[in-house]
């Protein structure tokens, strides 16, 4: 398939490889929405904020995180 | 913060200069006239069309322009409007995200990313409800309520919650209210809220029972979801942690699924006999099940569950919206129906107004979003601007649910919807007893025979489909018929009905379970007051303690709903709506007492507008349900005829047919006053707290002030979802600025 993939027309490519950004733009979207890269993002937070602090590891970062939400409970509306 | 000072001079501006940002609003390029001339042409000729053609048909995709038109013209000038002379954003100053920044619930969030998150948290199975409801005195009242009402109330309530909030820290309703109220003020409002929260789980509750009720397919399915919930959760914690798309799209799948293999499981013998529930028992498991999630740990159930339904609200509303602009439904109700001049109407009883505002109160003017718009959202702004943007835009989205809700209601058969609609104690239950009393009714245009409602109960895949009250079997019905035209036929529309069912279920749940943990809280912090321990949320008596009481307090109510010889939604579903206009009547009390005392009384007019709507109809409401002498609409005049059948001595009165009934709907409308008189008085006290306070301001006094201290932000991002010529230009300076630059101010 590769073949094909270079006979492609620039026109083409170009619609392919701006569709594929477009996806991964909406999954980034999503996983922020979700709050899916909070890890990601404390991470960063981390970097600039406390560069002296050692990150928690993943599974860490996601046992405090749920351990918070035990305690501040979050509303859903109707 | 003595060395901040030189450091911030380096910084680009924090804020596009107020008289920049100004001068390209007030500057009409012809570009913008033309844009803004076109999108109010399409909003006159959409809301003529609703209001004024009186043809045979017309179609649905009417409403989606006249509510986007509506909107964007709202949006643009009204809360403009708003901001200019209310709020008065200032973006040099910080928001709590930027000054408490800790990484997690402190966080500067893209305005996009949380636009969703924000919208996820207020939207759910409130507006897709009542709308169906109110859809028995025609579309356009309806329709208009829902537009108009976000644009002057429920929008305006949503953006100054939000911003107030946002100016004290992400202070909740609850404090605020203690603060500009008082304590008397305060604590009703406190009060208001725990039996708010109380009512409000409840009669969410009895949808999702009346939805699962006889129906194999459907409680296969969405009981499916807890075991998918429960391997989720495992998943996150032990296999892949922190894969939250990864397992939300296999829970997806598997969700898919259970809908899919429930026609199989409805379809064989010992399914059908396993899975076919009464409604009694379904309420007992959702009781069960509410008090268990709420005492588990979140990761297990709550937290997964959260991910499925917020993965499922956006994919259904972006679903919902293309399959109503792809398959253009015709409408099958008239603009004003019989029943908005009447007070008898099947589905809710009462006459247009007040009850039409109550009937539908998601999706207009909503109490509960101030929950949500105080607290958790205004600790993630990045910039105060935004908020235009997040409160008022959030809210308008949710209206356009509503309206699409409407939409999918109203291209049902009218005869059909009032089949669904009308109680078990009309119908009797029997597609002959449901055929007859519709055509009874002698509505225009209606002829019903207990065929259609075979072959509609057929095509579902459901046993029946008479005096499926609730709003959410209709909404699922509607949603089939629109959807099945799009992809799939008939062959679907079993399928398409109870992905509607497992959705609305899926909202109703998780409002339920989280709903419950929040009142929880709030309760033993109430308790704690008086007996300190309470306060130590990690004790797990006290939180049993907590956790039983408010589920003992829905699930009490969901039981006499479920079991009420007069209906059970039609009756109780009022007093939702009641609840939540009082909540927004005490979000806005609150909302004024601040703008009073910032002197700002000039513009007052746009919180007091709402308030004196909303809390006219509470009142006016909660009188006809304690004085009316009409029994349908009056709880006591109900109460005092059932009261009287039972000292005569009679075995059966009205729909009772028996004693034990009739002295169940004795005790349930005795439950029913008692509530009404409850909200009516804590409405008047937060509600003279109020305007006892403006007052105060007005007189001079204005009292300390509750707002944080000013901290100057070191930040920048647009505010609204496209960034201007001159906020672009600001953002290409920003972007220039090396991202590991410490940004703590302490």
């Amino acid at each position: 398939m590769a073949g094909a993939t270079g006979a492609r027309p620039p026109g083409l490519s170009r619609l392919f490889s701006g569709g594929l950004a477009g996806a991964r733009g909406v999954v980034t979207y999503l996983r922020g929405v979700m709050g899916a890269d909070a890890y990601e993002r404390y991470c960063a937070h981390l970097a600039v904020n406390h560069p002296d602090q050692e990150p928690p590891t993943e599974k860490q970062f996601w046992r405090d995180h749920m351990d918070w939400m035990e305690k501040n409970p979050q509303g859903r509306c109707c | 913060m003595s060395n901040i000072a030189p450091e911030q001079s380096e910084l680009p501006p924090a804020a596009v200069d107020p008289q920049v940002a100004e001068e390209y609003d007030r500057r009409w390029t012809p570009q913008k006239i033309i844009t803004w001339a076109i999108v109010a042409l399409v909003g006159a000729v959409a809301w003529s069309m609703i209001a004024i053609f009186r043809g045979e048909t017309i179609n649905a995709i009417w409403f989606v322009f006249a509510a986007a038109s509506t909107y964007l013209i709202a949006f643009r000038f009204y809360s403009k409007y708003i901001e200019r002379n209310i709020t008065k954003p200032d973006d040099t100053r910080a928001t709590p995200a930027e000054y408490n920044d800790n990484g997690k619930d402190f966080m500067p969030t893209d305005r996009r990313v949380l636009y969703g998150h924000h919208f996820a948290a207020i939207a759910g199975a409130g507006p897709l409800v009542g709308p169906v409801l109110a859809a028995q005195m025609g579309y356009l009242p309806g329709t208009i309520w829902i537009i108009v009402g976000v644009v002057l109330a429920g929008a305006v309530q949503d953006y100054l919650v939000m911003f107030f909030s946002m100016r004290r820290g992400g202070r909740s309703l609850g404090q605020m209210a203690r603060e500009e109220l008082g304590i008397i003020g305060g604590t009703a409002a406190l009060i208001a809220t725990l039996t708010i929260m109380i009512i409000i789980t409840a009669i969410l509750a009895l949808v999702v029972v009346n939805a699962l009720g006889e129906s194999p397919w459907g409680v296969y399915s969405v009981g499916l979801t807890l075991p998918i919930a429960l391997f989720m959760g495992v998943y996150l914690r032990f296999i892949r942690p922190g894969k939250v798309m990864e397992v939300s799209v296999i829970g997806f799948a598997l969700l898919m699924f259970a809908i899919i293999s429930g026609r199989w499981v409805a379809e064989s013998a010992w399914g059908a006999e396993f899975f076919h529930l009464d409604r009694t028992t379904i309420a007992w498991m959702i009781i069960i099940y509410g008090f268990i999630a709420a005492v588990l740990p979140v990761w297990l159930l709550l937290a997964p569950r959260d991910y499925l339904s917020t993965f499922m609200k956006i994919g259904v509303i972006f679903l919902l919206a293309i399959a109503i602009i792809v398959v253009r439904p015709t409408v099958n109700f008239p603009a004003i129906s019989e029943f908005a001049s009447r007070d008898n109407g099947p589905v809710v009883p009462g006459s247009l107004f007040p009850f039409l505002f109550v009937t539908i109160a998601c999706g207009a003017l909503s109490g509960f979003h101030a929950l949500i718009s105080s607290g958790t959202t205004p600790k993630l702004v990045e910039k105060e601007r935004q908020t235009r943007f997040l409160g008022y835009g959030g809210m308008l989205m949710e209206s356009f649910v509503a309206i699409m809700a409407l939409v999918a209601a109203i291209t049902i058969d009218r005869g059909i919807y009032f089949a669904m609609n009308s109680s078990a104690a009309a119908t009797g239950g029997t597609i002959e007893g449901a055929a007859a009393f519709v055509n009874s009714l002698g509505l225009t245009g209606v002829n019903l025979t207990p065929d259609m409602l075979a072959e509609l109960a057929r095509n579902v895949g459901e046993e029946s489909v008479v005096s499926r009250t609730g709003g959410a079997p209709t909404l699922a019905v509607g949603i089939a018929t629109v959807l099945h035209q799009w992809f799939g036929g008939t062959a679907l529309m079993g399928f398409w009905y109870h992905f509607a069912i497992m959705f609305e279920a899926l909202f109703i749940l998780t409002a339920v379970d989280a709903g419950t943990r929040v009142a929880r809280f709030m309760l033993q912090d109430t308790i704690g007051n008086f007996i300190p321990k309470f306060k130590d949320t990690s004790w797990t008596l006290g939180a049993w303690i907590c956790t039983a009481i408010m589920v003992g307090g829905w699930g009490y109510i969901l039981v006499l709903g479920v079991t009420d010889p007069l209906g059970g939604i039609n009756t109780f579903f009022p007093l939702f709506g009641i609840a939540n206009q009082l909540l927004a009547v005490i979000a806005l009390s609150v909302v004024m007492a601040i703008i009073a005392r910032r002197r700002n009384f000039k513009h007052l007019w746009v919180v007091v507008v709402p308030l004196s709507f909303a809390g006219v109809v509470t009142v006016t409401a909660s009188m006809y349900k304690i004085f009316s002498p009409v029994p349908a609409v009056g709880y006591w005049a109900q109460n005092n005829a059932f009261r009287t059948a039972l000292d005569e001595g009679k075995t059966s009165f009205g729909t009772a047919k028996t004693t034990e009934a009739m002295e169940a709907v004795v005790r349930n409308t005795t439950v029913q006053g008692t509530l009404s008189v409850v909200f009516v008085v804590l409405t008047l006290i937060v509600l003279i707290a109020s305007i006892i306070a403006t007052i105060r301001a007005a007189r001079g006094h204005v009292g300390v002030n509750t707002e944080d201290p000013r901290v100057e932000s070191r930040i920048y991002a647009p505010a609204s979802l496209f960034p201007t010529p001159p906020e672009r230009e600001l953002e290409a300076q920003w972007a220039k600025v090396p991202v590991t630059r410490p940004r703590r101010h302490h």
